[in-house]
């Protein structure tokens, strides 16, 4: 194989210098046939098809040069809103070897992205390449034998964009391009929403989704600052840190998928508690990360920033993808794309099980998610989703550092199974997640419109113990007992209904782009969260924390304008109006009496019925009330230098406090953050490869704080905090590789005090990095394809409580794969060094009973959790192509 | 490029929380337990009780199982109802000892006390071989052991005094409202201001010259082994000097201080 390709280009060698080139004619006749809605009765609106910036021309492949045929190959490429080709559909066949050439040349190119006024959209376009031998050498001349045939550099373009002229002409005759109005843009996917400076990244996975990622949480590294921590296992919300904020599982990011919230209003773990682990990782097309809350789309929840998942599969056809490798761990994924849709268009299933890397990890799951992606009319086109998650699993807990320096635990050790474990239910969980949603965008003029409705239905039950028996001491009323242990038992079921749309209108003023936006979002929860206590020896539960059932609402509004009063010079920002009201039946709200019966005391009863001399009473507690918040936010952004642009950004966000502190008729005492910041943004290339790199200044104050509370099992509010820091964050895209590098620093401070915030890291550097080529080897005629990944972490030592630092985190994760034709081999290893590492470290009492007879503990010590150990993990995937 | 570099690492420092604390420290510490200072190693100790009866204690052992200290101030009668207190316990020393009374010098507990740096403002002495909670004390060991001598009428007789904490202290019945065998066993809330460092250690000093206040001797039945508090308050025996007596051992205002010193030794 090899041998015949070193000859045909030795062949070319001896030829005439243009025409012994690897000739591959390249042609540009692209059809454009742009969507007019409402053509007969509304002007069309301003949509500019995408530009190509850099190109790769597609080599002759050897195979045909016996033949010495003509071919010609039509593709679709589907190119995203960061300009890189998403997908690649052939629309006419031109064999497989051309076919094969066109797409692999095809992939390589990057564009200006469409545009659909002035924002930039995922299109669609056609490009053809006709193929042509090249003319037959007079003579056989050794010479040396390049890796590659050259090509002749060409620079194509879309009909009405500027592009250089070709800079040498093809080596066959080409047909013209094609007329202007030949051309067709299909535009599909989501308008991206107008940037708000350089704290909105917009996150193209692309390459780096090659990157081990266990989880589609892990795509958030991809934005500077993020710290993924998860002490209550695979079934459990990863725990957010960005940018100084411990989030928790949610609390303080608003967290969405395709524009339907994740955050659980109302969740008695934590409200706001979002769990991604319904998200297939292999589906994550692109996200937005916005650090902060500078956006008027940004709702509740939207305390440290916000994180928007876009779903997409490039892969099209039937592919079956198998993992296996350490821990027991086994997973099954198939994925189905029809080849005449668009990336949006697609549907998936995985079971997942693995025994976990220690004691009490274990974790079992299904998961299910479909999406179409369809066209109404010209001018219009929808999306309906729907997605089924379910999840068992058990969690090893915290582990005390003397306990483990004592010997008496082991490091992935849980005391739920050690020798002298007292606890007959394991902790750990169950949680399902069940939603459809749809959504549609029209558009009519200069006016653009949205609507989206989804219902989510989700259950959860968490079981954990961060104490050990610590807290069930001996209150006088109640029987003799001896501690029985202070295992929680939460049960969370929520019902969520919403809608959001917007309608946003542009026009040209002052000889600029002027545009304005109007939206709204809705969402009603009905909730029941109940919290109760198991006891050790028998997993009965032996009182009840906390029983509420709540409805729960939140509307919002908010325009958004974007003025530029000079090309170089952009004001976006705008108000959000949120209203939220809270209607919240605590069942359990008596927990003791004033003045029991002597006769008849209320003995063990959690939720008591009576109190103050036996005056009837009623064990629950009925509140509601409802809160509004104005919340101003607004970007400055310049950028008169040639690819700097400079920005400045104020916002204000909230998050809405957990039902359980809401008191009848006394205004929900939201937490409000205001956040500032400034930074500049490089975006431009080198040689053929993008370059984006930023660096921030930003500081956020917050007036009410989360903080952990290991008794409660959950957050309570704690004092005003006020982080001021720096984010860095560079992403290189060539032909053949992706890096994307950040690193933050941030200093978090009570106001208060001044004394720092516990757990948040205060430097956090990540780099994920992807390298893609072809193998200087063919399989079954075809190209073989190679890639590596590599995601590299670190996060510098975390403030505890008692003035002390946690280790510092280091690790590596590498992926490695072949691929041919429709096969592909892979290899990952997490945690490639080994590294024995504490994932989370927490400063508090307990007493898990390790010591043996000695009397318990009372004062706070360290504790951790236990990162992963190395894993390998060998993933065979199989794409049926076709369909 | 030097100032460049020099003014990000200024920068990167000053924002980072690598100047920065948390407050307070978490430290390991020894720790012990002793009579009063003015008692002299190996000889008795004579006193006057303050119901002017004297007094010459002959052997007085105190069994510590642990001791603990408590952000939270203690409030009269607020702290009654539970056996742990509220607040959060910044030190604990978990190892038991028998502490000689009429030793001065500090009896080590034989593992290290683990605590934070926060001021503490109460302090438990709990008095229990095993768990606080155990209906009955397995062991069996006695709490308190007296010996001594004391002149009533003129007359000198031999005292003694066994005390336990078991089954023989539980209240009848396991009834909600009965106090818990925790109570019996914990001497709470102990006023008191100390604050744990790495270096140093905590010292408690008991003076069992304060458990005979308002004990009368006389109440109690002659034996021909002299005058024996009872220790079992459901005997015809267990009268006013050993009800006071037992109810000594648990008043945490001036059996039991708390300090912190140098050394122990």
């Amino acid at each position: 194989m090899r041998i015949e390709r070193q000859s045909s280009i030795i062949s070319c060698r001896g030829h005439d210098r243009a025409g012994r080139r690897a000739s591959v004619a390249l042609l540009f006749a692209l059809t454009l046939a742009a969507e007019r809605a409402h053509a007969q009765d509304a002007p069309p609106p301003t949509v500019t098809p995408p530009a190509v910036l850099t190109h790769v021309d597609a080599v002759y492949p050897e195979s045909a040069l016996s033949a010495r045929e003509h071919g010609d190959v039509v593709l679709a490429l589907t190119v995203d809103v960061d300009g890189h080709v998403s997908k690649v559909d052939v629309m006419q066949s031109g064999g497989a070897a051309l076919d094969e050439a066109a797409i692999v040349a095809a992939r390589q190119w990057t564009f200006t992205p469409a545009e659909r006024d002035a924002r930039p959209v995922a299109s669609r376009i056609r490009v053809p390449f006709h193929f042509a031998p090249p003319a037959p050498p007079p003579e056989l001349v050794p010479e040396p034998v390049k890796a590659e045939p050259e090509v002749s550099p060409q620079t194509a373009a879309l009909p009405g964009r500027r592009a250089k002229p070709p800079a040498t002409a093809p080596a066959v005759a080409t047909p013209a391009p094609a007329a202007p109005d030949e051309e067709e843009v299909f535009v599909t996917g989501r308008q991206t929403p107008p940037s708000r400076g350089a704290s909105d990244f917009n996150l193209r996975t692309g390459e780096l989704a090659r990157v081990p990622h266990a989880n589609a949480t892990e795509f958030l590294k991809l934005a500077p600052g993020i710290m993924l921590t998860n002490e209550g296992g695979e079934g459990h919300a990863e725990q957010v840190f960005l940018r100084g904020f411990d989030a928790r599982e949610g609390q303080d990011i608003e967290l969405s998928v395709g524009g339907v919230p994740i955050n659980e209003s109302g969740n008695l773990h934590g409200n706001g508690y979002a769990d991604t682990h319904f998200i297939i990782p292999e589906l994550v097309e692109s996200l937005r990360v916005v650090e902060g809350p500078f956006d008027p789309r940004q709702g509740n929840y939207a305390v440290a920033g916000s994180a928007n998942y876009e779903l997409g599969l490039d892969k099209r056809g039937l592919t079956a993808k198998y993992t296996g490798g350490s821990f027991g761990t086994q997973r099954l994924l198939l994925m189905f794309a029809p080849k005449e849709e668009s990336t949006g268009t697609f549907a998936a299933a995985e079971v997942y099980s693995t025994d976990g890397y220690g004691q009490n990890r274990d974790a079992r799951r299904g998961t299910a998610m479909a999406q179409y992606e369809g066209r109404l009319g010209k001018n219009a086109s929808y999306r309906v989703n729907a997605a089924a998650y379910s999840t068992h699993y058990h969690s090893a807990g915290v582990i005390r550092d003397d306990d483990y320096r004592a010997g008496r635990i082991g490091f992935y050790d849980s005391y739920a199974l050690s020798s002298f474990a007292s606890d007959v239910t394991k902790p750990g969980g169950d949680a399902s997640r069940y939603a459809v949603s749809g959504d549609i965008e029209s558009r009519h003029g200069d006016t653009t419109f949205t609507q989206q409705v989804f219902v989510i239905d989700r259950d959860m039950r968490l079981i954990e113990n961060f104490t050990g028996s610590l807290l069930d001491v001996q209150e006088p009323l109640q029987s003799l007992h001896l501690q029985r242990g202070d295992t929680i038992d939460l049960a969370v079921h929520e019902t969520t209904y919403g809608a959001r749309g917007s309608s946003s209108f542009a026009a040209k003023v002052l000889g600029q782009k002027q545009s304005i936006e109007f939206g709204y979002f809705a969402r009603g929860d009905r909730v029941t969260g109940e919290q109760q206590r198991l006891e050790a020896a028998t997993g009965h539960p032996y009182a009840t924390d906390t029983d509420l059932a709540s409805q729960l609402g939140d509307i919002g509004l908010y325009a958004d304008a974007s003025v530029k009063p000079l090309s170089w010079i952009t004001l976006r920002g705008g108000l959000r109006a949120d209203i939220l009201t809270f209607n919240v039946n605590d069942l359990c709200a008596v927990h003791d009496v004033a003045h029991p019966s002597t006769t008849n005391p209320p003995v063990d009863q959690s939720c008591l019925s009576q109190q103050d001399f036996g005056r009837p009473r009623e064990p629950n507690q009925p509140a509601s009330t409802a809160s509004t918040a104005l919340l101003p936010r607004a970007s400055l952004i310049l950028g008169p230098y040639r690819h700097f642009s400079f920005s400045a950004s104020y916002g204000k966000g909230i998050r809405s406090v957990d039902p359980s502190y809401i008191t009848q008729d006394v205004r929900t005492p939201f937490a409000s953050v205001v956040a500032y910041e400034g930074g500049v943004t490089y975006a431009g290339g080198i040689g053929n490869s993008q370059l984006t790199a930023r660096s921030i200044l930003f500081q956020t104050h917050v007036d009410k704080d989360l903080i952990f509370s290991e008794t409660a099992g959950r957050n309570v509010l704690g004092a005003g905090t006020t982080r001021t820091g720096w984010s860095g964050a560079v992403r290189l895209t060539g032909v053949h590789f992706d890096e994307s590098f950040n690193l933050t620093l941030v200093k978090s401070l009570y106001d208060d005090t001044h004394l720092l915030v516990a757990y948040a890291p205060d430097v956090v550097l990540r780099s994920d990095s992807a390298y893609v080529t072809d193998l200087p080897f063919r399989l079954f005629q075809s190209r073989a394809q190679g890639s590596i990944g590599l995601g590299l972490s670190y996060v510098g030592p975390r403030p505890l409580p008692y003035g002390e630092r946690s280790d510092s985190i280091f690790t590596a994760d590498l992926s490695a794969s072949v691929s041919v034709s429709h096969v592909e081999l892979s290899i990952a290893s997490t945690n490639l060094l080994g590294t024995q590492y504490r994932l989370g470290e927490y400063n508090y009492a307990s007493n898990f009973g390790a010591r043996g007879a000695q009397q318990p503990t009372l004062v706070p010590e360290r504790h951790f959790t236990a990162g992963a150990p190395r894993g390998v993990f060998a993933t065979l995937a199989v794409n049926f192509g076709g369909v | 490029m030097r100032s460049f570099i020099g003014f990000f690492g200024g920068f990167a420092l000053s924002v980072t929380g690598c100047v920065g604390t948390t407050g307070g420290d978490i430290v390991d510490f020894e720790a012990g337990a002793a009579g009063p200072k003015d008692v002299v190693r190996g000889e008795s100790l004579s006193f006057t009780t303050d119901r002017g009866v004297p007094v010459e204690l002959t052997r007085a052992t105190l069994h510590v199982g642990a001791m603990y200290l408590d952000q939270a101030l203690p409030v009269s009668g607020a702290q009654s109802s539970t056996c742990i207190l509220p607040g959060t316990y910044v030190a604990e020393v978990t190892d038991g000892i028998d502490v000689d009374l009429l030793d001065p010098t500090p009896t080590k507990f034989p593992g290290e006390g683990h605590g934070t740096t926060s001021v503490a403002r109460a302090g438990q002495v709990w008095l229990t071989h095993d768990d606080v909670n155990a209906g009955i004390d397995p062991s069996g060991k006695p709490i308190l052991s007296l010996e001594g001598t004391t002149t009533i009428a003129g007359e000198e007789h031999p005292f003694s005094a066994v005390l336990t904490i078991s089954s023989n202290r539980q209240a009848a019945g396991a009834v909600a409202g009965a106090n818990p065998i925790c109570k019996e066993r914990i001497v709470s809330p102990i006023a008191t201001e100390v604050s744990v460092q790495e270096e140093g250690a905590l010292l408690l000093r008991i003076d069992p010259r304060l458990l005979f206040t308002n004990v009368d001797m006389s109440a109690l039945t002659l034996t021909p082994d002299g005058y024996v508090f009872s220790d079992d308050p459901t005997a015809a025996t267990y009268t006013q000097p050993s009800l006071n007596l037992y109810s000594n051992l648990h008043s945490g205002g001036s059996v039991y201080t708390f300090s912190w010193t140098p050394r122990l030794d």
